[in-house]
């Protein structure tokens, strides 16, 4: 069971990004309420409150929606809308380069998968070459020594075979892998559109 | 309690309680629910959405070393709470005369 201080700080957590006075009334409201309630019915007032989860998404949402309601033009709000864009633009020289690091790494993680993919794959290719060299070699000494060949021709078999095993197998990893990747990017992508308020998400 | 108060419905109780004097957040929260069994558990977003429309002033007091912050009627609020008051008695005997059928 939660006690106040940190039903508290939860609701810090999710309210924090709140304007200050919109952050510092809802704050100051539910303080407030927990001292009037007084300390022997902290947990009762918790369990009417609810989680503090769902009391700050209350608060959160009647934030949004009284901020698409108000006319662009009143002084008071607009500072608010305009304040985000201003810390967007400062935020921009650090975002940026973050973004491009975090787009650099991800490009150089997929060069080497793929480069390990292309090694493995260029053994298996080379285990088949050697088999079929193998099994005609083998075949050239059948004349002279049909055990030779047997033994020859066997473990060129097994190569070969071996050989595409890996080779199959790469082209599925592939496949996998690849798809995956590009789910996960597309997924990516989606959620960078989304608005900010709702990031946090249980 | 079967029927949800609507939030129009709860604005108006609110100013009501408010009327008959200046309140802070847990003695209204308190008050309103002796009479209504609200599902929301606090009135913040009701006190917050109230202040914003200039039906209510806040204004804070030290109680006890500490601070209250007490909410205040505006003369707005009280034009709102008389609107309310007229929109009910006819809501009140509409649905009266639907659910009640010549009992109410």
């Amino acid at each position: 069971m939660m006690n106040r201080t940190e039903y508290m700080q939860e609701l810090h957590r999710r309210l924090k990004r709140l304007p200050a006075e919109d952050y510092e009334n809802a704050m100051q409201y539910y303080n407030e309420y927990f001292n009037d309630a007084g300390v022997e019915n902290e947990q009762k007032v918790m369990e009417t409150l609810g989680d503090p989860q769902k009391v700050a998404a209350q608060i959160l949402s009647d934030y949004a929606i009284k901020n698409v309601e108000q006319s662009p033009r009143s002084a008071k709000k607009g500072l608010s809308a305009l304040w985000i864009v201003i810390l967007s633009m400062v935020a921009l020289p650090v975002g940026l380069p973050l973004a491009l690091t975090g787009i650099l790494v991800s490009l150089t993680l997929v060069v080497c998968i793929v480069l390990c993919y292309l090694i493995i794959f260029l053994v298996g290719v080379f285990l088949v070459f050697c088999g079929i060299v193998g099994i005609v070699i083998a075949f050239c000494v059948v004349a002279e020594n049909l055990a030779t060949t047997m033994l020859f021709g066997g473990i060129s078999l097994v190569c070969a075979g071996i050989g595409i095993l890996v080779v199959m197998a790469m082209i599925a990893l592939c496949k996998k892998t690849f798809g995956a990747m590009a789910k996960f990017y597309y997924r990516h992508m989606n959620r960078q559109k989304e608005g900010n308020y709702y990031e946090e998400r249980i | 309690m079967v029927f949800q108060i609507s939030s129009n419905l709860l604005d108006a109780c609110v100013l009501s309680v408010l009327e008959q004097g200046d309140a802070y957040g847990y003695l209204l929260t308190q008050q309103v629910k002796q009479v209504i069994n609200i599902s929301e558990s606090t009135l913040y977003p009701v006190l917050r959405r109230l202040q914003k429309n200039e039906c209510l002033v806040t204004y804070d007091q030290s109680f006890q070393g500490r601070n209250r912050r007490y909410y205040q009627m505006t003369p707005q609020g009280k034009t709102l709470l008389e609107q309310y008051r007229q929109e009910w008695i006819v809501y009140r005997s509409q649905v009266d005369h639907i659910l009640m059928r010549g009992n109410g």
